[in-house]
């Protein structure tokens, strides 16, 4: 028995995962969520930007890590929107128009009016080298938007040229764009950034959070359903939630089991052999 | 107005103290005090799997990473040039799959002038440098591809990765291939641990092409980096002393 | 070599103090080769896109195992850039292949990471000695303080979680971060002086 548990074919771990993180999708278990500090942090910050501020967004995930990073797009758009505050859409992976495109249609009823209440300068290849050049130029470094329209024409650009026109940058990042941006603006500018990170880029964030170099960021799926939850406006990261819970529970079960199939065995070939 | 950009200062002079060890490390192994280095087990090993590759008839998988022109990726293609020469000596053969547009002709040469460098330039197929997709995940979803069809005896993964470092080195495993990997990404480092059979960490992995190279100045930079780490403690354990004691000194200096 | 190794010296040489200086010369001569980059980057996806057109093309002459998958490549690889192309990445065409194709087959693979980490888990996460027992416990103790259930077993799961990620991880990452980082100083300081020339396809 413990035998066959320790060489488990992997399909059944498999499926038994595939069952627990499905079945809170049709039976939410409404699981309570309680606020980061790290969360809080951005929330607070962006809460106490005046009207009319602007927020530069860096949308730079992948259609795979859209699953925990896009929920907070929309939910720092709904706050930002809520706030009367600028926002400027841009990114350094290649699908950011689209996910911005989505988070806007998705943030609700504010009507935002493009070019007044936001831009969106789509994608721009050169990685940290684009972060360099926009710190010190936005309008040479993207010269036109996303649908080609010079930036220039856009009344809402106009006062927006360098990094310290910029009163927050958030890096919607599944790669590594928060460090070109830690770098290049908040070492050189002081821009504050901020940043909404797949969860297993946390980690390796916290030490410029501790510094102070990021003002705040949010920790993947649970990152999401906290700001939800912190502009009161529950959404897909909520709902979605449980799936976490009840597929960290089952990891944590195959580990226990791979455990004491483990010494089982090593106990009972201690035997044999004495 | 300063010529200093902003709180750049302080970075400056560490950046010259830095770069100052360095260089006079690299003076000395010129002039002939070549330092000694422990052996990386990761390293010793590429020989071994291309040994094995070559008994079992079958080909090597090799990445620089997933990075465009990073410090790893630059690491991983220094160790390159001795896998493909390895590779090209034992007349076995190697797949390198690469990421970024970038890497892909700098990836190419060193396969090709390390074939030549064995004097076995016709052995040299084109086809061995390959790029994949600059996607992320459709390049993750290619190479699994070629390492289940092609069968890969070794698969060797030296750069800086992301999410896909799981995807490649469990089918790496599945296919029962010696794995050896090493990045400086700290999240992904865990799953290397988890599924391969040697990982190079951090700072190994800059370290790793100087070490198997034998190359006294390139012993002697990775000497000198060792100085610049006695800096850095420096640095760390007078700033920890010295804002305990409420002195802001370092602190200020820093903020230059 | 010599020559190539020049350019390398003093075009690193001006990145480096466009960082660190604050000179109207020198900016002016970082923004070119910023954009320069760019420009070579943009040049290197035509490079990258030949050699896999090359690759699969003949793969699909010779009839090699599995040439129907690089048939459907490269018509995929000519429709999207037509699409891309022509329409514009913004247009209604181009939401087609990114809501139909590109945006379900990535959330897919990155999925499937869920069912990899569970069976790497079981295989791995063995407390075998000291070190690994630890181990075990602290991933345990992380998932745990990470999804809401855990707050439910016990509520200082998250407390515990937070100080693991900020006190002793945030050490080990701390001294990862400062090691490598002098060690791609290390890496840079051998790129421009030669003695480390793989960029210019390797050699001692």
């Amino acid at each position: 028995m413990l035998e066959k548990i320790q060489k488990m074919d992997q399909r059944i771990i498999y499926l038994v995962l595939l069952i627990a993180l499905s079945f809170p999708m049709f039976r939410p278990l409404g699981l309570p969520v309680s606020i980061g500090q790290t969360s809080q942090d951005l929330y607070d910050f962006i809460d106490q930007l005046d009207p009319g501020s602007v927020v530069v967004l860096s949308i730079d995930y992948s259609p795979g890590a859209a699953a925990q990073i896009h929920p907070q797009t929309i939910a720092i758009t709904k706050h930002l929107l809520s706030k009367k505050i600028k926002i400027v859409y841009m990114g350094l992976v290649q699908y950011a128009s689209q996910f911005t495109t989505d988070a806007i249609a998705k943030a609700g009823d504010y009507n935002p009016v493009y070019g007044q209440d936001y831009v969106d300068l789509g994608f721009k290849p050169g990685e940290e080298a684009t972060v360099s050049a926009m710190s010190k130029d936005i309008h040479a470094t993207f010269v036109t938007d996303s649908d080609g329209t010079a930036i220039a024409e856009l009344p809402m650009m106009a006062d927006i040229k360098t990094a310290s026109d910029i009163d927050l940058v958030i890096a919607f990042d599944s790669g590594g764009t928060r460090h070109w941006y830690v770098g290049q603006m908040q070492a050189l500018y002081g821009t504050p950034v901020g940043c909404a990170l797949n969860s297993v880029n946390v980690t390796n964030t916290m030490p410029y959070y501790d510094a102070g170099q990021v003002i705040g960021l949010l920790n993947g799926l649970r990152g999401a359903a906290e700001y939800e939850a912190l502009i009161g406006d529950p959404g897909e990261a909520t709902i979605n939630l449980d799936s976490i819970s009840s597929g960290h529970l089952v990891i944590i079960l195959f580990i226990l089991f791979g455990n004491i199939a483990y010494f089982g065995l090593r106990n009972s070939n201690k035997r044999k052999e004495a | 107005m300063s010529i200093f950009a902003p709180k750049q200062f302080f970075a400056l002079i560490s950046f010259i103290i830095m770069v100052g060890l360095v260089l006079y490390k690299v003076q000395q192994a010129r002039n002939g005090k070549v330092p000694t280095i422990r052996k990386i087990a990761g390293l010793e090993a590429i020989e071994e799997a291309v040994g094995r590759a070559t008994e079992m008839g079958r080909p090597i998988h090799y990445t620089p990473g997933t990075g465009n022109l990073v410090a790893a990726t630059f690491a991983g293609l220094e160790v390159l040039g001795l896998a493909a020469r390895t590779v090209a000596r034992y007349g076995a053969q190697i797949i390198v799959t690469i990421r970024r547009p970038l890497v892909l002709p700098i990836a190419d040469e060193i396969v090709r002038n390390s074939y030549m460098a064995e004097g076995i330039v016709e052995s040299y197929s084109p086809d061995s440098v390959r790029y994949i997709s600059s996607e992320q995940f459709a390049y993750a979803a290619g190479v699994m591809g070629i390492m289940s069809r092609e069968k890969i005896a070794a698969n060797i993964m030296l750069g800086y990765f992301l999410a896909e470092s799981l995807m490649l080195s469990e089918t790496g495993f599945k296919m029962g291939a010696i794995q050896i990997a090493g990045t400086d990404n700290r999240s992904q480092v865990p799953f290397f641990v988890a599924t391969c059979d040697y990982v190079l960490i951090g700072e190994e992995l800059f370290a790793a092409g100087a070490v198997a190279s034998g190359n006294p100045l390139k012993l002697g930079s990775i000497a000198g980096q060792d100085l610049g780490k006695i800096y850095a403690i420096l640095l760390l354990v007078i700033g920890s002393v010295t804002v305990n004691l409420g002195l802001n000194f370092l602190v200020d200096l820093m903020s230059k | 070599m010599r020559f190539a190794q020049a350019i390398t010296l003093v075009f690193a040489l001006i990145l480096l103090m466009q960082f660190f200086l604050e000179v109207p010369a020198i900016e002016t001569a970082g923004g070119h080769l910023t954009s320069w980059n760019i420009v070579i980057a943009a040049f290197a996806m035509g490079l990258a896109a030949f050699n896999l057109i090359r690759i699969h093309l003949k793969r699909v002459q010779l009839k090699r195992g599995n040439w129907i998958s690089s048939a459907i490549l490269l018509i995929v690889l000519v429709v999207q850039t037509f699409v891309g192309l022509y329409f514009g990445d913004n247009s209604a065409q181009y939401k087609v292949f990114f809501d139909g194709i590109i945006s379900p087959l990535g959330a897919t693979m990155y999925a499937m990471l869920a069912f990899w980490i569970a069976s790497a888990a079981f295989r791995a996460f063995k407390a075998r000695t000291l070190d690994a027992t630890i181990l075990l416990c602290v991933g345990i103790i992380v998932m745990l303080g990470n999804a809401p259930i855990g707050e439910i077993i016990w509520s200082q799961f998250p407390a515990l979680r937070s100080w693991l990620m900020t006190v002793p991880a945030m050490a080990a990452v701390r001294a990862l971060y400062i090691g490598a980082a002098i060690g791609g100083i290390a890496v840079g300081v051998r790129v421009l002086l030669g003695i480390e020339r793989g960029h210019l396809g390797g050699g001692e």
